[in-house]
């Protein structure tokens, strides 16, 4: 018994593996209110994609063929993305935070502004996720994550919203996870094939002198795994470049 | 050899010693199996070392298996997996890290009745599930493996069955690779010996 145990322990063991989280630091924390003005910072962090093989892009290829439509290397059913933040407030008074999550997939960033036509008529649209008022004591700490879910929608809202054709109020303001697949330009694609994202646009907003840290947790369920092992480290030519253009929408949609 | 661990070296050097001093009439006077045998063990694991502020304390398990060449000398493989929650400054926080290790060892036995004190050392492959120890230095980016270095002791207790004994025993593993990181544990286990 215990050899047969001895046996299936490593498999079982290798196929736990297949599902370990990497951590993506990024290359420095956000602060505000340093100078007691700034009310905001931004950054950017993306995703270290290797490259992809000869074999994945056949695959691909004939994938795309089938449903009429582009497949992404980076599809949502590839990765769990998720966002574990910590913000400190350094001022001696309590004060409100807020996290704006923007970000990529491979063709498409979706940026608020852009569906503004008439900042002083219109508002913009919110954030792919975020934009929750936490209120941070004085010299206080709070922590939180963007979950697996959240980012899930975000990638998908994204997609409404590009390939999609949906206007970013009526996706970000619905949960679409009873979705299995979405119409592209008159072809069905399921959920778990379309783009994930693989950027990320933080902002952070204080009215405060506030630090936000954030860690980026990834599993990735591809054989061999999209994120590469040397992750910040990688050398670039190893890497795959990603150039998605800011989403426009088109003049009609309401 | 890390100066660290002179202790549990010297007792592996002692009991080398006793064991093959050993006559063969005092090892035969145990009333046990002597062949294949397959061990399970359960315990706990915690860091020493630069590590120890960056991971709990957590369980530990472990199969292992082999033959006694004689009564006071076996070898054998054994896996273990050990889960700790990490103690990295947040973000994140709460998360956990696994270290799967494969290794084969020498166990040296000093028979005594029902009793045997043992020591044995041992040489592996440690794996860790993932990078949050990156964030404090103790992994280099891409760094999932480290060689394992081993040694340890323990108490036996042989059953009325002579092919079941149990035991109490503690390690301790070095893994050059993850920034010299240390830890040491305790378990116990229940052996089968063919």
């Amino acid at each position: 018994m215990a050899s047969v145990r001895a046996a299936i322990l490593p498999v079982t063991l290798l196929v736990a593996c297949s599902n370990d989280p990497v951590y993506l630091q990024p290359p420095a924390a956000l602060e505000v209110g340093a100078d007691g003005m700034t009310t905001t910072a931004s950054a950017q962090l993306t995703l270290p994609i290797r490259l992809e093989t000869e074999e994945e892009a056949a695959v691909r290829a004939e994938r795309q063929a089938e449903l009429g439509a582009m497949v992404p290397l980076v599809t949502r059913e590839a990765l769990d993305l998720s966002i574990e933040w910590t913000i400190k407030n350094l001022d001696d008074q309590p004060g409100v935070a807020r996290i704006h999550l923007n970000g990529a997939n491979e063709w498409f960033a979706y940026v608020p502004l852009a569906f503004v036509v008439d900042p002083e008529e219109e508002e913009a649209p919110p954030p792919l996720a975020g934009d929750v008022p936490y209120e941070i004591p004085a010299g206080g700490t709070r922590s939180g994550v963007l979950r697996e879910d959240q980012l899930a929608e975000a990638s998908l809202d994204l997609e409404l919203i590009s390939r999609g054709g949906l206007g970013p109020f009526a996706a970000l303001l619905a949960v679409h996870d009873d979705l299995e697949e979405i119409d592209v330009g008159g072809a069905m694609v399921p959920v778990g094939e379309l783009a994930n994202l693989i950027r990320f646009d933080l902002t952070f907003i204080a009215d405060r002198h506030m630090v936000l840290e954030y860690t980026v947790r990834v599993r990735d369920h591809r054989n061999p795994p999209l994120i590469h092992p040397e992750l910040a480290d990688a050398p670039p030519d190893e890497l795959t470049g990603f150039a998605p253009a800011d989403y426009a929408p088109p003049a009609t949609t309401p | 050899m890390s100066p660290r661990c002179p202790a549990p070296l010297a007792l592996l050097a002692a009991l080398i010693a006793a064991g093959a001093a050993a006559p063969p009439a005092a090892a035969d006077s145990r009333p046990a199996s002597r062949g294949p045998y397959a061990e399970a063990s359960l315990g706990a694991t915690g860091m020493i070392g630069p590590g120890r502020t960056y991971a709990r304390l957590g369980p530990a398990f472990a199969l292992r298996a082999g033959v006694d060449l004689f009564s006071w000398l076996s070898i054998g493989g054994r896996l273990e997996l050990e889960t700790h929650e990490a103690r990295v400054p947040p973000p994140p926080e709460g998360e956990y890290f696994q270290l799967l290790a494969a290794a084969g060892d020498l166990r040296i036995s000093v028979p005594a009745g029902r009793f045997a004190l043992f020591a044995d050392g041992g040489l592996g492959i440690t794996r860790v599930s993932t990078n949050i120890l990156a964030k404090v230095d103790i992994l280099d980016p891409g760094e999932t493996y480290s060689p394992l270095l081993s040694a340890g002791g323990g108490l036996e207790y042989q059953l009325q069955n002579r092919h079941y004994a149990v035991g109490l025993a503690g390690q301790w593993s070095l893994l050059p690779a993850f920034d010299a990181m240390q830890t040491v544990g305790g378990r116990a286990y229940l052996r089968y010996t063919y």
